[in-house]
Parts: C-alpha cells; structure tokens; sequence
C-alpha cells in the first residue's frame, strides 16, 4: 500500500500519464442543455479526463447521469458551453463539419444500442459505413473480416431482427470496429447482456483494443463489463471522477485513509 | 479484499459525542437513542455505558451532577441514570472527527454515523467526504479489475474455477457498482439541500 509519502508522487506519475500521449482529452467541459424557458439541465460540469493512445477506459453511471452526453461531446456532435474537448491536440469545436465528417469516418467511430431502421443482413449493416469510402466488394469484404474476428461470421446473412442481444451486440461492435478507428466510442452496449457474454464480449474487446492500439472510452451502467479496463471512471449529474491508473499488480491505493485525520 | 466496514467501536466515541452534544443524556437513554438513529449498523446493547466510561477518564465527557438525587426508571441503575454532557475537549474532539476524511473504505457505516449527526453549516464538508468516498470506491472496483485481468489471462478460460471466477468476481463489482451509486446519488441530494439551506428553504433545521 502506498504510504503517507507515496501519495502526492503516486499522483505527480498520474499527470505525467495523462499529459504523455493523450488520444482524446476533456479539459474542463461543462454542457448544458435548456429546459423550458427558466431552467438549464447541467449534463456536463467541469469535466476533465485524458485518455492515452490504447488506453481502456469505462464510465460507470446510473442512468440520464450523463453519459452518453459524454460521449457525444468525444465525438464532436455536442459542443461545450465552456471548455474543451480535443482529439490529438485540435479543439473539435473548432473543427469545420468536413473535418469533423472525416474525423467520424476514419477515426473515432461511435457505437450505441439502437437497432437500424431497416431490417437488412447484419453485413450489409456493418459494410454500409464503408460504402462511401470503398467499392462495395472491398466494404463487404472488410465486414466479413471484422465480423469474423468477433466471431460473429456465422450470422452475417442473418436479418438484425433475428439476432439475440449478445449477437446484436457483436454486430453492432463490428459496425465501429470496420472503419479501423483510433478511438472506440461504446455507449452502455452490455447493458442487456448476461455474465458470461460481458466477459466474453468485454475480453474480445480488450484483446482487440491491445492488437490495434486503440484507444476505446464506453459507458456502461454495469461494473462487470469494466473488468477489462484500464480505468474506471464514474459519473453522476454531469460530475465525472476518474482514478489513477492502479498499479499492475493490482495493489490498492489508500487514498485518503493515510492522511492526516484533521479539519 | 478490505470488505469488511470500519467497526463500530473505532468511532463509538464520536458517535455518542455526537449525540450529547445534541441533547444531555445518560447511558440507558443513549442506548435506546443509538438503537433509533443508527439501528442497521448494530451496536450492542450496554456499548454507551463502556463509552462514556472511556470518554470520562478521556476528559472528553463529565456527568452534569453526579450527586444529583435521580430517581432512575424501572430496570434502569442510578448510574445509568446519570445525565453527561461533553466537555470543551469533547465537543473540539467531536467536531474534528465530523470534518476529517473516513478512516477506511466502505466508509458505510462511518459515513452514516456523521451524515446523521450533521449540521446544515457540515454540509460542504461532508459532501466533500462523499466525493472522498466515491474516489476510494472508484480506485477500489478498478484495483480489483486489475487483478481479474491478471488472474484470468494467466489461468484456462474452459475450466471450471475459472467459470466460477466469473460469478465471484461480479459479486464484488456488483458491490462497489451498488456502493457508487449509491454515495453519487447521496452526493447528489446533499448538494440540493445545501442549496435549499442556503436559499432559506429550511425553515426547521435542528
């Protein structure tokens, strides 16, 4: 356990670990929304995070605790009210819509649990984020690719409504994996799956993420499907705490309790 | 994995500092007070009479009037009868223990005992003890993915202990996950009362 002395170097090593080679990083972000006429609804307040170039991070949450505000404002579709949010460095407030356009394209690939309006087979879901960029041979190819490596190849002819949650949930990993990102974005995609298929899915993904370096930032309101993590972060009214990174053997940091028991 | 709360005795005295300072009383009332404001958590009957015992010969508290002619209720000894109150010292002890961080995590019963004993004007502090609370919690559900992760690519997937690791492990996520939330949404709600406090809402605050 880090002493009383251990303390304030542990998190001197934490600021050096965030500065170092930041993906993406909140600089303290706050955002807003309107409700009604007299009241302001706070969805982000003051909210500063780095996340490193393959780094693993998990936001725990209740829900409407701003979670997926927050991963909208990752992504470039909701701005801070004050603040910043950047991606390598560049404000993306500041990014034109083609640049952001190209960004979401090519790089930071964004994933929710909501189903497609239509009802096609699952590689026309996953190859359709392609099809503006490549000739549809080459699209199709690379989510056969992508679905194969999740696993999920077998249901690739399957329509979305006949899949189960845990296949719904690979198919829809594939639709951000296929573009090859740099950053990850998963909005609470394990919500509705069992033990067995978070750590299956959350192992999948770890092992990917560390094959790639790929930086992946999700929400989720269930602890187990953090286990594969780096970092786990929580979030409640827009207020978001994230810890330093643990040590790799897993020791525990007394943060408080080795502090002086004063006013 | 340092489940276990912090024990009551560690933080008895400052639990019945706390409630002398809200209202003079002796060891039986005490007891019965404890069993009221603090009944999850358990303390034995006949713990406020060891305590005042300590906080006595601590100089933390002294009785009101010890020669007093008291007429104790049935099945209630005069010495349990004496009413105490906190010294100088006690209260100054007292008020420390209200605004320093929790001893150890959970914190749930520590927590508990000064969120119950607190005044409007410890608000800030004890919201800032929350956020203590979460940070401890948050490190802690980490620390231990760290673990699993070694744990589990060190061991065979297929085999049984490492199947039922699965059902272990989400166990104790699903503790700290359910301790989070919780100490957020405390977080949450201490803060509107503050700002109701502070906006002359409360109009009864004792």
């Amino acid at each position: 356990m880090a002493g009383l002395s251990g303390w304030p170097a542990f998190a001197g090593c934490l600021i050096l670990y965030g500065a170092m080679d930041a993906l993406l990083s909140f600089q303290n972000a706050s955002l807003t929304f309107p409700r009604g006429h007299r009241h302001v609804v706070r969805a982000l307040a003051d909210v500063s995070l780095d996340l490193a170039r393959g780094e693993l991070m998990a936001v725990l949450a209740g829900r409407a605790q701003g979670k997926t505000t927050l991963l909208r404002a990752a992504a470039g579709f909701d701005k801070p009210v004050r603040g910043k949010v950047l991606y390598k460095g560049r404000d993306l407030s500041r990014l034109s819509d083609r640049q952001l356009s190209g960004l979401l394209s090519k790089q930071i690939a964004f994933v929710e649990p909501i189903g497609p309006d239509l009802d096609l087979p699952v590689i026309s879901h996953v190859a359709l984020p392609l099809l503006a960029m490549l000739s549809e041979n080459v699209a199709y190819e690379r989510a056969n690719t992508t679905l194969r490596r999740l696993g999920a190849d077998e249901y690739a002819d399957q329509r979305w409504s006949s899949l189960a949650d845990s296949e719904r949930v690979l198919a829809t990993l594939a639709q951000g994996l296929v573009r090859e990102p740099e950053l990850l974005l998963v909005d609470d995609l394990m919500a509705t799956l069992g033990m067995g298929a978070t750590e299956q899915i959350g192992r999948l993904l770890h092992t990917i993420a560390r094959e790639e370096e790929m930086s992946v930032l999700m929400s989720t309101s269930d602890a187990e499907a953090t286990t594969w993590f780096d970092r786990v972060a929580t979030l409640a009214g827009g207020e978001l705490y994230v810890p330093p990174p643990s040590e790799p053997d897993g020791n525990v940091i007394d943060f408080p309790s080795d502090q002086p028991r004063s006013a | 994995m340092g489940r276990t709360a912090t024990a009551p005795g560690q933080f008895g005295g400052e639990v019945i500092l706390g409630l002398l300072t809200e209202e003079l009383s002796g060891s039986y009332q005490l007891d019965r007070r404890l069993a009221e404001r603090f009944g999850s958590v358990g303390y034995a009957n006949g713990m406020a009479k060891q305590t005042l015992k300590r906080l006595r010969e601590a100089g933390l508290v002294r009785p009101v009037d010890a020669e007093a002619d008291v007429t104790p209720p049935p099945g209630v000894s005069r010495a349990e009868a004496i009413m105490y109150e906190p010294t100088s010292a006690g209260i100054k002890h007292f008020r420390r223990w209200m605004w320093a961080s929790i001893t150890a995590p959970p914190v749930r019963e520590e927590l508990h005992a000064k969120i119950a004993l607190c005044q409007p004007n410890d608000m800030p502090r004890m919201i800032t003890l929350v956020r203590e609370a979460v940070a401890v919690c948050a490190g802690r559900l980490q620390d231990l993915n760290v673990e699993t992760q070694a744990r589990r690519k060190r061991a065979d997937p297929e085999r049984w202990s490492s199947r039922m690791d699965v059902i272990v492990t989400g166990g104790d996520q699903a503790w700290w996950e359910s301790r989070i939330k919780w100490l957020q949404r405390v977080r949450i709600y201490l803060e509107q009362e503050w700002r109701a406090y502070q906006a002359g809402l409360h109009s009864q605050v004792a």
